[in-house]
């Protein structure tokens, strides 16, 4: 069995992301309140400093006997189940940030659905890669 | 060398397509010059439209002159486009259904619309051409081939008309009378429906004597409008249901019939996804559930038979591993019963709390809002159902069995592939009792939600076969 989950360096990285993207965004809502636009702001940030690395943290997969799992979730919490025979592709993506960083983000496809593995380090994003192209465990 | 079984150009046909979309640039200034009477605007307009039908007829010529198909006996390329040219390369074998399609236009012009769809959505999905009847043909034989056309279903006489109920297609019905409420409030001008607001808000009795002044009419309204809508639908599914047969050769299940517009359908039996049994209001009636098919890509329309309970021989005999639908609630204990019914039950509090009022205070409005009341009691009752039924298991043969909820109608599915994924939800009201919402991915990206079924239960069930 192949056990992964999202290593340090990669929800920072999904942290920072988030909160780029909330900065890019606040002047928008901070020019028509400056009061309403900093709450927003200030509740952003906690979700994306506090709430998304809580998330991250509780990620969980791993793949055994011809199935990928992946459990998340704090409050909320999901899991998800593909066969790995029918994983029809699998991209994966490296910002420079990420490379900086040693991690990857894998998105693995099925006719169905698809499933994003962000922040993945690159030692293991090659054991994911190699398992599900029919390699062994 | 390439053995070429078939190629050309598209059928003439193709360049309406373009055609139309001049043709409606083309109206625009007639109608106006009309309206204004304008005999002078009225002729440059025609001069106008001889111009851009004129350089539509080119462009969609060349366009034709481009379009075409090779069909060799491992694939079929198709090309489209002008400029940017595409070329899609299907292989024969990804091929999970094929449609032909002849409205009765297509017939008098000896065109065949013919429908691809794929085995996975991860494939080219679904493509579409227009070729002669005898490319089509040839197209068909290729790909899906039918050699004898034993038939195993073709409903006739009490059978005929039952079918033709159950296929009367309830979205067009829906589609028309969303056409209609926006054609009724074109034609009343938004000035009435602000002034009925106005009169709402100012005084309530004078909207109390609007309403005893149109009622009557309006509640007539309201049944012939219904019936009236029941009626094309009705009628239109018997033009599709005429001479409707179904039969299986080989691997490949065919079904066609119609009488004004005819259809072919065939489908290949290893790529059927599933099989849904739909439990609708009419069929609890009639006792015969409509039967549609999922293959791949392929989501069917229109039933390929009737089902009966006892009768499941039909549908072994089109597809072997069917199993018959079967309780699938489990335990039933702790159940969300919120879950389940706060989106009816919602409703049905509404239409009693208006019905009371109406009973209250306006008398004549209340047989109007009996018929609302009604459907939430029906929906109520089937939410009830869902709540004592709705779950998922694997069955002996492998298959899945799947029953679920959808408004007025249940679902129940038998599921053949085995290229499907599972996703679960757990609330924390849920965790609390060791349940879960499951969702079940389908290869045609279809989405199966299954409401509040037990944890354990969920991560037993087998992924794999």
């Amino acid at each position: 069995m192949l056990h992964f989950s999202i290593c340090s360096a990669g929800i920072k990285i999904t942290s920072f992301w988030m909160l780029l993207f909330g900065t890019l965004l606040a002047p928008f809502v901070i020019w028509q309140s400056l009061f309403i636009g900093f709450l927003i702001y200030a509740i952003w940030a906690i979700f994306a400093c506090v709430v998304v690395p809580m998330s991250l943290h509780s990620f969980q997969g791993s793949i055994s006997l011809g199935e990928v799992r992946i459990s998340k979730g704090i409050l909320f919490k999901t899991s998800h189940r593909i066969p790995t025979r029918f994983v029809t592709g699998v991209t994966r993506l490296q910002t420079p940030l990420l490379r900086l960083a040693n991690c990857s983000v894998l998105i693995l496809y099925t006719s169905g659905t698809f499933i994003l593995l962000p922040g993945i380090s690159n030692n293991m994003a090659d054991q994911i890669i190699h398992v599900i192209q029919g390699g062994s465990l | 060398m390439t053995n070429i079984r078939a190629k050309g150009r598209f059928h003439i046909i193709y360049t309406l397509k373009y055609i139309r979309y001049g043709l409606i640039l083309c109206l625009v200034p007639m109608i106006q010059a009309l309206f204004l009477w304008d005999f002078d605007s009225l002729y440059s307009a025609l001069r106008q439209d001889a111009i851009i039908l004129t350089v539509m007829g080119v462009l969609s010529l060349c366009i034709w002159n481009q379009v075409g198909f090779v069909l060799t006996p491992q694939t079929l390329t198709l090309r489209y486009g002008l400029l940017f040219l595409k070329q899609t390369t299907i292989s024969t074998n990804e091929v999970a259904a094929l449609i032909l399609e002849r409205p009765l236009i297509f017939r008098l012009m000896g065109c065949t619309r013919v429908k691809l769809y794929a085995t996975s959505s991860a494939s080219f999905g679904k493509a579409q051409c227009y070729l002669s009847r005898r490319q089509a043909a040839v197209l068909a034989e290729c790909i899906l081939p039918v050699e004898t056309e034993s038939s195993f279903f073709a409903p006739s006489g009490t059978e005929r008309i039952r079918f033709t109920m159950l296929s009367a297609n309830l979205i067009t019905t829906s589609a028309l009378v969303y056409i209609s409420v926006q054609q009724t409030e074109k034609i009343l001008g938004r000035n009435i429906f602000n002034e009925l607001n106005q009169l709402a808000i100012s005084n309530l009795e004078k909207v109390e004597q609007l309403a005893e002044f149109f009622l009557p009419a309006g509640v007539a309204w309201l049944f012939t409008l219904l019936f009236l809508l029941w009626g094309i639908a009705l009628f239109f599914s018997l033009l599709s249901t005429a001479n409707f047969r179904v039969s299986r050769s080989g691997g490949v299940i065919l079904s066609k019939g119609g009488c004004i517009n005819h259809s072919e359908r065939r489908v290949l039996a290893s790529a059927v996804s599933y099989c849904d049994i739909r439990i609708t209001p009419a069929s609890r009636i009639l006792r015969r559930y409509p039967v549609f098919l999922c293959a791949g890509s392929y989501l069917s329309d229109f039933p390929i038979l009737v089902y009966r309970k006892g009768y499941e021989a039909l549908l072994q005999a089109l597809m072997p591993q069917f199993t018959p639908p079967k309780p699938l609630g489990g335990i039933t204990a702790e159940r969300s019963w919120p879950q389940f019914l706060w989106k009816s039950g919602s409703l049905f509090l509404l239409c009693s709390a208006l019905t009371a009022v109406s009973v209250w205070r306006l008398p004549n409005l209340t047989l109007v809002l009996i018929i609302p009341l009604f459907m939430s009691i029906v929906l109520v009752l089937v939410s009830i159902e869902a709540w004592f039924t709705e779950g998922i298991c694997r069955n002996d043969n492998r298959t899945l069995s799947v029953s679920y909820t959808k408004l007025f109608t249940r679902h129940n599915l038998c599921i053949f592939t085995s290229d499907i994924s599972f996703s679960t939800l757990q609330t924390p009201f849920a965790e609390n009792i060791a349940r879960c919402n499951f969702t079940l991915h389908l290869p045609c990206r279809k989405r199966i939600l299954i409401r509040s079924i037990k944890l354990y239960q969920a991560q037993r069930l087998k992924l794999t076969l």
